[in-house]
């Protein structure tokens, strides 16, 4: 490093540019500057160090560990304990977007447990959904415009399922609609199985819709909850 | 069930998982057993049966904490179990009612230590930034710093020198701005904007972060103490 006692041109640079530099926030002009001006470039250098060196003992310390994030974000740490994480996460940006990340991925794992045999389902009745109607298009599904659907009879309510080339990207668009009261499914998982690999979940719509798009050609498996147990729909071609 | 060898319960453990996935009425008592020898007689081959029935579980849970179903998490599911061992203590276990419970807990951990692997990658990211030359070749943060360490809040530096580090710097700040301005900027690794925008009732621009960083930077650069302490903390 090339070292100047002072600024080579101090009217072109304002007081906090050289923060702004040692932080890669500087605009261009000052950017410009600094690096035309060895005096400016080393007491960047040396801010970014200094500010370097004070983080590398300081960053998150005072922050509590993630796993007790994650307790709070699931109600599970004793009073005192919640209470100090509680008190701590109002001044905390990071900490408290942890501990929201930590509660999203508690809901999705319980939806994927809900959703692979291997969690909640267990025990859970299986019910064999029988198709009753194949017609040509399929009218009120979404994404549906072409190709040919089959509506299914579930107990007391029918689920009609269309299989569609996708019009834009490849694959297949899997597409159904369920015939019940409004809203009665909404939220409530439906997933695609390939044998026994999960291919994907989705959830059902207010208006009893979901859709599975850019799906590979292939037989698969529709599984979703309804309240006697678990329907599964087999034997979705997608060709 | 205490009369039961290991051996037999983990067979067990594995038959009624194997149930589970198949959406059978199971028991879930030999589970609970082998994690009850696991954790509180330290059986290894308890150990040994869990991490391979829940393996495919545990990957699951750390590829949806890193929301990405592809990535490579082998180490990061070694560390889940690690910290499950620590923390799932035999107190924590006569609380469980259940495996579910148990394996609620397992499930923190894999998201703790994903999150813990995006505390140090932030970090890791910052050590990247150019900050200056060496004649005419760019050199970074990190070789700056004479060797930054992997994780700054698991390092060496333990609680004791951060607070003694707090003490300097707070002898070299005028005012609860200047101490707010410390903690965004070296405790959270903020942005200026960040900064500003966490604390606009002290910033009402990002320049007036820029400026009074400027001066607190300043002031800690003429401190002989925080000086003496950085050069022997240094690496």
């Amino acid at each position: 490093m090339t070292s100047s006692t002072s600024c080579v041109r101090p009217s072109a640079i304002r007081p906090g540019d050289l923060v702004a530099y040692a932080r890669g926030e500087a605009d261009t002009k000052a950017q410009r500057h600094v690096e035309s001006c060895p005096f400016c470039r080393a007491e960047a250098e040396a801010i970014a160090a200094l500010e370097g060196g004070l983080t590398r003992v300081l960053y998150r310390r005072s922050c509590p560990p993630t796993l007790t994030l994650a307790e709070y974000a699931i109600d599970a740490l004793p009073p005192t304990e919640r209470q100090r994480a509680a008190a701590h996460l109002v001044e905390c940006p990071l900490c408290l977007a942890e501990s929201r990340d930590a509660a999203r991925y508690v809901e999705e794992v319980d939806r994927e447990e809900q959703v692979t045999a291997f969690g909640l389902f267990a025990g859970v009745r299986r019910l064999f959904a029988q198709p009753w109607q194949r017609e040509a298009g399929l009218a009120g599904v979404r994404g549906s415009e072409s190709g040919e659907s089959t509506t299914y009879t579930i107990e007391d309510t029918s689920l009609t399922i269309g299989v569609q080339r996708a019009s834009r990207g490849r694959g297949f668009v899997i597409s159904g609609l369920l015939q019940e009261e409004l809203g009665a499914s909404t939220g409530s998982p439906i997933v695609l199985y390939q044998a026994e690999q999960l291919v994907r979940s989705e959830v059902i719509d207010d208006l009893g819709s979901f859709s599975f798009e850019n799906i590979a050609a292939g037989n698969y498996r529709l599984e979703l909850v309804r309240p006697g147990g678990v329907v599964v729909i087999d034997g979705i071609t997608a060709a | 069930m205490s009369s039961l060898p290991a051996q037999e319960v983990c067979r067990r453990c594995r038959e009624e998982t194997a149930r589970y996935r198949r959406g059978e009425v199971h028991d879930d008592r030999y589970c609970f057993d082998t994690f009850r020898r696991a954790i509180v007689d330290r059986a290894d081959i308890c150990w040994e049966a869990l991490l391979d029935i829940f393996a495919e579980r545990v990957e699951a849970w750390c590829r949806i904490a890193r929301k990405d179903p592809h990535c490579d998490v082998e180490e990061l599911v070694a560390v889940t179990w690690q910290r499950f061992l620590h923390a799932f203590t035999p107190e924590r276990l006569a609380k469980a009612d259940g495996t579910k419970s148990v394996l609620k807990y397992l499930k923190l951990c894999a998201w703790s230590v994903v999150a813990d692997a995006g505390r140090a990658e932030t970090w890791e990211l910052s050590l990247d930034r150019e900050i200056g030359d060496a004649d005419g070749t760019p050199i970074t943060l990190g070789q700056r710093l004479a060797d930054p360490g992997p994780l700054p809040y698991e390092t060496v530096a333990d609680a004791d020198a951060a607070a003694e580090l707090w003490r300097l710097i707070n002898g070299c700040l005028k005012n609860e701005a200047e101490r707010e301005l410390m903690r965004l900027t070296l405790e959270l690794g903020l942005k200026s904007r960040e900064i500003q925008a966490q604390r606009p009732d002290l910033f009402r621009t990002t320049d007036d972060v820029y400026k009074m960083t400027r001066n607190v930077s300043d002031r800690l650069r003429r401190s002989p103490e925080l000086r003496i302490w950085l050069d022997s903390n240094r690496g």
